[in-house]
């Protein structure tokens, strides 16, 4: 209560100060200067003072003035106009748009500024090359455009959430490092996708403590600041069509596709695994070939399917180990006909995209709105996947009063998506894509009757799951069949709306109260189907629906002067926000479902399976906010801002964190010493220091020691288990950002530009510490602010315009950004010796990406076995290293990790061109990565030729090693060794260069379009995510973020919806 | 001016209002779901007192509770332990598949610190540990209510087993390496974790005995609501484990009589059906009773997913990694002796599935849906561990902890050690013969008698977890295979000597990377296939 006293005592302090003088009456007319029509509502004041009067319906104005005063004319979309009033009683006006300006404002946090007086550090996209994104998700436009912004996307599939983003690197270890988003002024938390892109004015990216630090609580990881567009000026008409067609972008690894040359290969991997063993082992050659003999089609040990015919009493590979030349594919037990069929084929296509986006937007007397409906249907590769969104939207602001606006936005959000369940779970049988990426090229997907027809039962086909005579040694069911027959669909309805009211009691006093509202309503449904996945329950339902709602409340004071028309300018806020969010969700399962095609609850006819839950979760946080922004003859930039936050995710008595910021500009450029260099067009230096805040530890309740509990229906009892050790003490993570750096526009627009260094240090980070096993913590870990990083790199992003005339606009961009990670402080009980895992060490002076793996050395030449290197120590009888060196082992066991350095690449970024000739547009977007490693696990899981067989092998196993072509690269295939542990040899280049964009269109001339009653019409086709070059065909290094292992990877691996490429075209309309 | 001040105070006023109705109650957020924090649990006690026996019961559901550490099918603790102590040994065998989650256990590649499977078996019983001193801990210094004495008794017994599972890993038998460290000890009194190095076996064992001395003392006579808490005679035999195993033969022949008091083994016709699935059989002692909707959570995570051949929602039957028996064991089982059939033959028959039918299929072994819920039999698939019914899908199957025949076992392996072969021979002929094998004689196999009893508790219980502890024990090799190579896989197949290095489990790197006392287990190698094709166990000879 304290607080908020002191908060209005000082609003009614700044309210009493004013200027008064001897005055005249003066009156006029406003309008606009290109179009003459009238402007009511423009503000008209007299410079210097509190004095001021704002225009009628009519555009006519009246107020009282000194004689010798200057009056200034302003209104939103024009310039500020500036009359000597020099006794005079009339005085019209007529302001030119602000066209030039408003490329200049960023928005930033409460509000905007312009380049030249921000003193933080901010990337800004622009509807324009958001429009020319094909994608439905907004956040992707940033791949690539932003400096010091990492897109990363997890998953191609068309109902993704939107990438994962980092800003300036990963800023904390096992708290959230994404950045809070803010959709016209307030915190969301919904799902990205559910922003029409095309809605979209702006987006900022603000990076450093000056510009974000106000937003305290989850500001720590930077901000991204999401508007949505407004009228300006006429009515426009705008519609958009797309139509194209998606595709899937990287291709498969090089893998085995020869039924006959796998089968020779796993024949060699048998024989050499008796003969030589592991060069003990005394195998005759005889013996050899018969355990090879009667283990290739065996299901244990071999590869369960013949698909080969060949004569009676002779041998599928012959003592020469190859193929028989008398087999024929395709075999017969008589029952039924085997042959493979080509899964990655059948299972992957190119599917249908369309977008449909229609606006209306204008501004009139009072009103100023922006109308819009989009429909997009976006196809996935595989069956059964897609996403269909319709958008509405209304942005309507309306000036009630001189001294009061409203302002308003409702939009609303409806998805109708299908996905495949198992999307991006290694090794499940049920994950589509890892099946059609690693099924061994010698597999049936469907069943055939022995005369070579695929069966059918009852008008379905019959697809191969282990249902004839033989069975895959891996692989279960037939994920292709259950991407038929199962679905999960998912319906969301999003309302996200905005009230808000700005009061102007006197001028340079803003008044604002906003609140925004984010309603989330899901409903999934799952099929397991009889046919499929769900056939030992004879079908299985599951509905889920989950709810979010969530409200923030904004209380703002700002206060403006420039103290009566002196140098000085003052912009003070102050306020209060409080956000509020309920997290619910419902879901039940039922089996035994009399339709076989009917997910829901009701056609569940069995009761032992049924379950269902719910749950409802709150978070809530609060905080009050200040900032003061002082301005110096246009030169001199002072801002500070302050803000004291809590966090329902910390124990009461923790809950409170300051955060706070400074930031100073100097606009060299306009100092007298500059006048002289007029190729300088602006040059500002800029320098920021803050405080920010990370609450967020996953768990909503870290602090607390968490339970569940169950029934026993036979004894009755109910029992209580402890399943989260919380920790009362826990409280903010703070992060401590240092920004500086140079805006500059040089040589008349050819050069423009921002270089800065910044410095990211994050302190007692949220951290969930392991403690041992044996203290018997449920999760192994403790929730504690212990430890410090550092990130720290620099920036580099320059545009300009090589030929800007009437006819012809040719700009590039480019944008690089480099970065280290550096751990400071861990907790002392690891500090010596580093945290270790299983691919990864954490020590103080590392960083949170080094790699601690395996190295492989080389194969031994006797027996085909890998070689690793082992670390040994000679110790003396007190335990003293005498002396210690390197040495190559082939037994795996006794190889010892090495630390490899970090994986993250020295320099990333992208870069673009645009050119606008007579008509035509074309323009190209880039985006490269330099410098880092990769952990290519998939490869890796080809290669793993001991445990992986019926699954598909890449085409190197054919160089790997035998007594005949000795090699020191592969080891003999099928040889025991690091099985699924990080070894070096899987750890390649991430360098990558991809064309994220090209777009081509045609803008017909106005004085033809004119004649159909139309101001703009473009015709355009654009290409989006059109190639990746990486070092290894299949890789996908993109979205490399940190270490990946066997069963994960670094990026998007075989196991993921693999990324799609989309060729569009498109037509525009303006009216 | 004064037309504006009033403005502004009156929408300040709003403002100030707006901004002090909306404060949420920030300092009580707590969830509404299955999870309940510690302040919400204190509520429930004070409004609904009969809730705080919760927690006592929450220990004994920890025994086998699917996916709590890890989401996956391999986590489901103390069951699982049992599981891979079988799976490490020679006679239970699953494929060498893909599907194969415990692969790592016939590879005994289990001894890498970074592996999730030895992590759950180092895991789960500490984590017992800790609730167990937890649990205590909440009793004052002196407890004289008979309640409280009963409960506390329960807990220290669970925390007894908890240390004999965890010294059987870490280290060879009592017998051979009393002195040699086994496991950091962790009891209510400890707080330093992070330098908290490995106690002798010995030691151990001396904190073993100190809880089943109480637990057995406190028992006796009590009573209990279900057999998966520990009475008098569950203290009784856990202590003729713990007594076998540290040599005191003639304490553990006593203790193991005091435990099968009132219980009864299975008799030939309840054991010529599939079974061992149900807590209130009359040859349980002790038992695991599943609570159907922890099994409902994750099914997968369960005896019925893996060790069972009869759910149609697991993982043995719809990816073929049925839980076989190694043939060269299979194969010195008398024709006569009912189990024989636990087991379906090369043929995949056996007697114990005679009229039983998969739902669709027209019998058990070889029917196929195709992978989604049943694959066929594999030769030696077990059909010992039954189901509550033949394709069920909720695993709720209950788990043998302990039964009378164990018991009996014990007996006879404490006469034979006292030197008293014929007691031994007659304990032994006369179980088997009532109940398991009417023709059965203790000489006729030409076994020495240690070893016959060893091969009848390889037998009778197969599947139960005792394996690697009866091989350390009997100080025995590890003979997975013989010149006939059986159906082992031969990624699983070799042999190792009896004191093999590799036979000794590794700690997780959880562990190393912050209990600085501890020093690893080192020595030996891989295992590759076909090595020391010479050993013999006595058993399978």
């Amino acid at each position: 209560m304290k607080k908020i006293r002191f908060f209005v005592t000082s609003l009614l302090l700044v309210m009493s100060v004013g200027l008064f003088a001897q005055n005249i009456q003066v009156k006029g007319t406003v309008t606009d200067a290109s179009t003459g029509e009238v402007i009511p509502f423009a503000s008209v004041s007299v410079k210097g003072t509190m004095t001021g009067a704002a225009t009628d319906l009519d555009g006519n104005y009246q107020l009282t003035a000194p004689a010798n005063g200057v009056l200034v004319f302003s209104f939103v979309g024009y310039q500020n106009l500036e009359v000597a009033i020099e006794g005079k009683s009339v005085i019209n006006a007529a302001l030119a748009t602000d066209q030039e300006l408003l490329e200049e404002t960023i928005v930033v946090a409460y509000g905007t500024s312009t380049k030249s007086s921000f003193t933080g550090s901010a990337a800004m996209v622009k509807s324009e090359a958001i429009e020319k994104k094909v994608s439905t998700n907004v956040t992707s436009a940033l791949a690539g455009t932003s400096p010091g912004v990492q897109v990363i996307a997890g998953s191609g599939d068309p109902t993704s959430g939107g990438p994962t983003i980092r800003i300036r690197g990963v800023g904390s270890m096992s708290a959230s490092s994404s950045p809070l988003i803010v959709v016209d002024g307030s915190p969301f938390e919904g799902s990205i996708k559910d922003i029409n892109p095309n809605d979209v004015e702006s987006m900022s990216v603000l990076k450093d403590a000056s510009a974000s630090a106000i937003y305290g609580n989850r500001g720590a990881n930077g901000v991204i600041l999401i508007t949505t567009k407004k009228g300006v000026g006429d009515a426009k008409i705008k519609f958009d069509a797309r139509l194209g067609s998606n595709s899937r972008l990287i291709p498969n690894y090089d893998v085995i596709t020869d039924p006959g040359q796998y089968y020779e290969t796993y024949y060699q991997l048998l024989y050499y695994k008796h003969l030589i063993g592991d060069g003990n082992t005394t195998h005759t050659p005889a013996q050899a070939y018969a355990f090879a003999d009667q283990t290739l089609f065996s299901t244990s040990g071999g590869l369960g399917y013949r698909v080969f015919d060949y004569p009676e009493g002779e041998k599928l590979i012959g003592t020469n180990l190859r193929l028989n030349p008398h087999a024929t594919l395709g075999y017969s037990d008589g029952e039924y006909y085997y042959t493979p069929d080509d899964w990655y084929g059948e299972t992957f296509h190119n599917s249908f995209r369309q977008e449909y986006n229609l606006s209306v937007s204008g501004s009139g007397e009072r009103f100023n709105y922006y109308a819009s409906g989009g429909f997009v249907d976006d196809g996935g590769i595989i069956a059964n996947s897609n996403y269909k969104r319709y958008t509405g939207r209304i942005n309507a602001d309306y000036q009630v009063k001189k001294w009061f606006k409203l302002v308003s936005s409702m939009s609303f959000s409806h998805a109708n998506s299908q996905t495949n369940g198992s999307n991006g779970s290694w090794g499940s049988s049920g994950n589509v894509f890892y099946v059609a990426n690693n099924m061994g090229p010698i597999y049936p997907l469907y069943v055939r009757n022995a005369d070579g027809s695929i069966k059918t039962e009852n008008g379905r086909i019959v697809y191969d799951s282990n249902n004839t005579n033989f069975i895959r040694p891996a692989v279960v069911g037939n994920a292709i069949r259950d991407n038929m027959y199962d679905s999960t669909k998912y319906l969301s309805d999003v309302f996200i709306g905005k009230a808000g009211a700005i009061f102007t009691p006197v001028r340079g006093l803003s008044l604002t109260a906003n609140l925004n509202v984010t309603s989330d309503n899901t409903r999934d449904a799952e099929l397991s189907s009889i046919f499929g996945s769900g056939a030992s329950v004879d079908g299985l339902a599951y509905v889920s629906h989950s709810r979010m709602f969530a409200i923030n409340q904004q209380y703002l004071a700002e206060y403006k002067s420039d103290f009566g028309g002196t140098d000085h300018h003052m912009d003070i806020l102050a306020g209060y926000e409080q956000y509020n969010r309920t997290s619910q969700s419902l879901w039940g399962q039922k089996d035994h479902l009399f339709n076989p095609l009917v997910s829901e609850l009701g056609n569940g006819d069995g009761t032992s399976g049924t379950r269902t839950s719910s749950s409802t979760n709150t978070y809530i946080s609060k905080g009050f906010l200040a900032r003061a922004q002082y301005e110096y003859g246009d030169r001199y930039f002072v801002s500070g801002s302050y803000r004291r936050d809590a966090s329902s995710r910390f124990a009461p008595g923790h809950q409170w964190g300051n955060f706070w910021s400074v930031g100073g500009a100097w606009l060299i450029s306009s100092e007298p010493f500059m006048r002289g260099a007029n190729w300088v067009d602006m040059l500002k230096f800029k320098v920021s220091y803050g405080q920010q805040g990370n609450d967020n530890l996953g768990s909503l309740y870290p602090w607390a020691d968490q339970y569940t509990h169950s029934y026993n229906e036979e004894t009755g009892e109910y029992s209580l288990v402890l399943s989260y050790k919380g920790n009362e003490d826990l409280t903010w993570e703070t992060s401590k950002s240092f920004n500086v750096g140079f805006d500059f526009e040089l040589f008349h627009g050819i050069l423009n530009g921002t270089v800065e260094y910044f410095a990211r240090k994050t302190e007692n980070l949220l951290y969930s510490k392991d403690v041992p096993y044996s203290a018997g913590n449920p999760t192994g870990k403790v929730p504690v602010n212990v430890g410090d990083i550092m990130n720290r790199g620099f920036e580099v992003s320059l545009d300009g315009n090589i030929i800007n005339t009437r006819n012809v606009r040719w700009n590039w961009n480019v944008n690089l950004s480099h970065y280290k990670n550096i751990i400071l402080d861990l907790d002392p009980s690891v500090s010596e010796n580093g945290i270790k895992g299983s691919n990864y060490i954490y020590k103080i002076g590392g960083s949170l990406y080094d790699a601690y793996m395996y190295k492989f050395a080389g194969v031994n030449q006797e027996t085909g076995y890998p070689l690793y290197w082992k670390h040994v120590e000679e110790k003396d009888e007190n335990g003293k290293v005498t002396n210690e060196y390197d040495e190559t082992t082939d037994v795996f066991d006794q190889a010892t990790k090495y630390e490899l350095g970090s994986v993250m690449p020295k320099l990333y970024g992208g870069f673009g061109t645009a050119l606008n000739a007579y008509g035509f547009d074309l323009s190209v977007q880039c985006s490269f990565q330099l410098g880092g490693k990769y952990y290519d696990g998939s490869y890796q899981q080809l290669m793993w030729t001991q445990d992986q067989k019926g699954s598909a092998w890449h085409k190197d196993a054919l160089k790997a090693w035998t007594p005949e072509n000795p090699s020191n690269e592969i080891p003999r295939n099928g040889v025991y060794a690091e099985a699924q542990s990080a070894t070096d040899r899987f750890l390649v280049s991430s360098n990558y260069l991809s064309i994220n964009n090209v777009t081509l269109g045609y803008t017909f001339p106005a004085k033809w379009t004119k004649k159909i009653a139309m101001s703009a019409l473009r015709l355009y086709v654009a290409g989006e995510n059109l190639a990746v070059f990486s070092v290894r065909k299949g890789m996908d290094p993109r979205y490399n973020m940190g270490l990946g292992s066997m069963t994960s990877g670094a990026g998007l691996t075989s196991s993921a919806y693999a990324p799609m490429r989309t060729i569009t075209g498109g037509i525009s309309l303006t009216f | 001016m004064l037309k504006e001040m009033k403005r502004i105070k009156l929408l300040s006023t709003i403002l100030v209002g707006l901004a002090l109705a909306s404060c949420g109650n920030i300092e009580n957020v707590v969830p509404q779901s299955g999870t309940m924090l510690s302040t919400q649990v204190q509520e429930t006690y004070a409004i609904a007192p009969q809730r705080a026996a919760a927690p006592f019961a929450g220990m004994f559901s920890d025994i086998g509770r699917p996916a709590k550490m890890y989401s996956t099918p391999d986590d489901w603790e103390f069951l699982m332990i049992l599981f891979c102590n079988d799976l490490e040994g020679a006679d239970a065998v699953i494929a060498d598949s893909g599907y194969n989650w415990f692969s790592v256990c016939g590879e005994l590649s289990s001894r890498n610190a970074n592996y999730r499977n030895p992590a759950i078996r180092y895991r789960a019983p500490y984590n017992m540990i800790a609730s167990v001193n937890t649990f205590l801990n909440g009793f004052g210094e002196d407890v004289t209510d008979e309640n409280s004495i009963n409960m506390m008794a329960q807990a220290r017994a669970l925390r007894a087993w908890s240390y004999m599972l965890l010294c059987n890993g870490f280290q060879f038998s009592y017998g051979t390496a009393a002195d040699k460290p086994a496991v950091p000890i962790v009891t209510q009194e400890t707080t330093e974790f992070t330098n908290n190095p490995r106690a002798s076996v010995a030691e151990v064992y001396e904190l073993i005995m100190e809880d089943l001395n109480y637990a057995v003392d406190k028992l006796e006579g009590a009573s209990r609501t279900s057999k998966m808490y520990v009475d008098g005679n569950v203290a009784h035999g856990l202590r003729a484990r713990a007594l076998l195993e540290m040599g005191k033969y003639q304490q553990a022949y006593d203790d193991a009589e005091a435990a099968m008091r009132g219980y009864t083994p299975a008799t030939l016709a309840e054991v010529s059906v599939p079974a061992f699935y149900d807590i209130n059989d009359h040859n349980w002692i002790w038992g695991y009773d599943m609570i159907t909707d922890l099994a409902m959570n994750y099914r997968y995570a369960t005896t019925s997913s893996w060790l069972r051949s009869f759910s149609a929602w697991g993982y043995a039957p719809a990816c073929q990694v049925y839980t076989c028996i190694n043939k060269i064991l299979w194969d010195k089982i008398p024709d006569s002796d009912i189990r024989k059939q636990w087991w379906v033959d090369e043929n995949l028959e056996s007697s114990l599935l005679d009229g039983l039918k998969w739902p669709g299929f027209d019998d058990v072994a070889n029917a196929n849906d195709g992978g989604d819920a049943k694959l066929p039999y594999l030769p030696y698939t077990n059909v010992k561990f039954g189901c509550f019914s033949i394709g069920t899908t909720s695993n709720d199957e209950d788990m043998v902890l302990m039964r009378a025949e164990e018991m009996i076992l014990i007996k006879a392996e404490c006469k034979a050690r006292m030197g008293e072969n014929a007691s031994a021979t007659a304990i032994l002929e006369d179980f088997v013969q009532t109940y398991r094998d009417a023709s059965y004689s203790a000489s006729r196999s030409g076994r020495a008698l240690l070893d016959e009893i060893w091969f009848q508790r390889r037998v009778e219980l197969w599947g139960e977890g005792f394996f690697v502890s009866d091989m350390k024990r009997f100080n025995k090799p590890l003979v997975r295979f013989h010149d006939d190579k059986g159906n082992i896989a031969a990624a699983f197949r070799f042999n190792l000597p009896a004191d093999d290095p590799w036979l000794l489990m590794r700690f997780p790197q959880g562990e190393l990377n912050t209990n600085f006392g501890i020093v690893d287990n080192t020595g030996g190698h891989q295992p590759v296939t076909d090595e020391n094709p010479t050993l013999r166990d006595g058993v399978t000879d």
